[in-house]
């Protein structure tokens, strides 16, 4: 048995390096523009509530239920269904590239919902505090609800994180590579249990790593 | 003297789902400049939506709000802000952004207007040093206890200079010996930078500290106002009275008042109330030996409005009855309030 693993850490080692650094790619990328896009429509979503810094119903609406449309599909259905989307902003849907652009459209709604809890959480007398030192809108939005939200922000990083980690698994469909891509072809395919077990136990360390990371910061974050 | 705060005819209704609330109706009050206002009333009255129509947090449904002769209504944003940097507010959560510490919760209100680094620093030690906190400048608001987080959203509002400060039950959290030092220090700002005070509170003990004039709401209506000497020495409304009742009980006991009325002996029974340093005059020795009266006392209690005295003394007299008027009418010239509560014959 643990020959196997040495035999097939020997043979796959650089197969492994190539496929996490895969997967570092396309979580790392989507990441960064899911975050900045889902952060925005957080904030946007929050403040067009009613009763609030820019009460707008016909906007909250229209992202409301756009989010929710998007969040209904499994992130495999959502990557072929918008081919087409993702061959006009990339030209083309192959590899790591092409798999950004379904996982950013899979994770900035999921993320966007996360940031609107994470503010929603903040303390509703510090805004009006705000408001009556003479506050403007956007400083009520940079300086109270991004400052204060901070801790939730980053919780709600490291859940999409890990959710993000999941679907990419998933983009070795479209041959964008990646640990899960090596499980299923390896592991799977190829029925080699040790490549499974190896892809698994990277998978396992890496969302752990993460998971802690996020929480010590978020942690760090919270001053109450 | 001139009016700082001018509320007229102020109506404020709320919709929850379909139902109508009236949180405030038809209040005209002024507040004058350098006083110390305070609104009384229990939960629910009004009195805290009142207080944001001040600063237009809550826009009234009717009515006119005027600060220093600007009308607030109609205002463009970046005017209602300007309006609003001249108006500090404390709260009864104190409202600080637990993330950044006492020095930046300070200087909140100049940052935001971009006030240079210097400045900025040289007005928080001073606001901090104000509210004795100059130790705290790098804590964050978790490690304070509730009154220091009150000092710190003090100096807060102070922080802009402003003509006047707007506190939303500051005291409600906070216990009974901070709530003094919370007191004082409020008094302390409204004398030293002759800042005018607007209060609310559900505590008469706060409007008797501090506060020199009152108005008393129930059901978002203003019942009852006046100075506080006036409205202690004399409610008119019952649930003024009440509240009164909390600090200053001038009720008879009840086995006292039956003893009384079965009491036979020509007399009656008056309520002195007496106010500053005629508290000391020997009063009662004037009626036994100008008037032949005996005097007898029943009951007496004796406080501090702001810094006058005010006492209320109950006694019965007995005597002639003409001396019994003349004995009131001697005591009315002393400038002392007489009520004559009961016959006891």
């Amino acid at each position: 048995m643990l020959n196997n693993f040495i035999d097939s850490f020997s043979e796959y080692g650089d197969l492994y390096v190539q496929s996490i650094r895969e997967t570092g790619a396309m979580v790392g990328i989507s990441l960064v523009i899911s975050t900045i896009i889902g952060l925005l429509l957080g904030v946007v979503l929050v403040v067009t509530r009613r009763n609030n810094l820019y009460e707008n119903p016909i906007v909250y609406q229209i992202l409301n239920v756009t989010i929710n449309i998007l969040r209904s599909l499994p992130f495999i259905v959502l990557m072929v269904a918008i081919i087409p989307l993702t061959k006009l902003i990339v030209g083309g849907t192959i590899g790591v590239k092409g798999a950004i652009v379904p996982l950013v459209v899979y994770t900035a709604p999921y993320i966007a919902r996360l940031m609107e809890s994470a503010l929603l959480e903040v303390d509703k007398g510090v805004i009006e505090a705000y408001q009556a030192m003479g506050a403007t809108r956007n400083q009520i939005i940079t300086r109270v609800l991004l400052r204060e939200s901070r801790p939730g922000v980053v919780l709600g990083i490291t859940i999409a994180t890990i959710g993000l980690i999941g679907a990419s698994a998933m983009a070795g469909v479209v041959g964008a590579g990646g640990l899960g891509d090596v499980a299923i072809r390896y592991g799977y395919q190829r029925w080699e249990p040790a490549v499974m077990v190896t892809c698994i136990v990277f998978l396992v360390l890496i969302v752990q790593a993460v998971q802690s990371l996020g929480t010590v910061l978020a942690k760090r974050l919270r001053r109450r | 003297m001139s009016k700082v705060i001018q509320l007229e005819q102020i109506s404020k209704r709320y919709y929850q789902g379909k139902r109508e609330i009236d949180a405030v109706k038809n209040v005209t009050l002024d507040v004058q400049k350098g006083e110390i206002f305070g609104i009384i009333g229990y939960s629910g009255a009004g009195k805290s939506t009142l207080i944001r129509c001040v600063n237009f947090l809550e826009q009234p449904t009717s009515g006119s709000v005027r600060i220093n002769g600007i009308e607030l209504e109609g205002l463009k944003r970046a005017e209602l802000r300007a309006v609003r940097r001249r108006i500090g507010m404390i709260f009864q959560n104190f409202n600080l952004l637990s993330s950044i510490n006492v020095f930046d919760n300070v200087a909140a209100p100049l940052q935001l207007v971009k006030t240079p680094k210097e400045a900025i620093t040289k007005k928080v030690r001073e606001l901090l040093d104000l509210v004795g906190l100059t130790d705290k400048e790098e804590s964050f608001p978790h490690q304070l206890s509730g009154g220091q987080k009150q000092r710190v959203a003090i100096a807060r509002a102070l922080a802009s200079d402003p003509e006047i400060l707007l506190c939303d039950e500051a005291t409600s959290a906070l216990d009974p010996q901070t709530t003094e030092s919370i007191l004082d220090l409020l008094l302390e700002i409204n004398r030293k930078y002759k800042i005018t005070i607007m209060l609310i509170t559900h505590e008469m003990h706060v409007i008797k500290k501090i506060c020199d004039r009152v108005a008393v709401m129930e059901n978002g209506e203003v019942v009852e106002q006046g100075t506080v000497m006036d409205i202690i020495s004399a409610p008119q409304q019952p649930i003024t009275k009440n509240f009164i009742k909390s600090i200053f009980d001038v009720t008879l006991p009840s086995v006292l008042l039956n003893k009384l009325e079965n009491d036979k002996r020509p007399g009656k029974i008056l309520r002195i109330s007496f106010v500053g340093e005629n508290a000391a005059d020997p009063i009662l020795a004037d009626l036994a030996t100008q008037f032949t009266l005996r005097p007898t006392i029943l009951y007496g209690n004796i406080t501090q409005i702001k810094e006058t005295i005010f006492g209320c003394l109950i006694i019965g007299v007995t005597g002639e009855a003409s001396a019994i008027e003349a004995g009131i009418d001697y005591l009315t010239q002393q400038q002392l309030r007489i009520e004559v509560i009961e016959h006891a014959e």
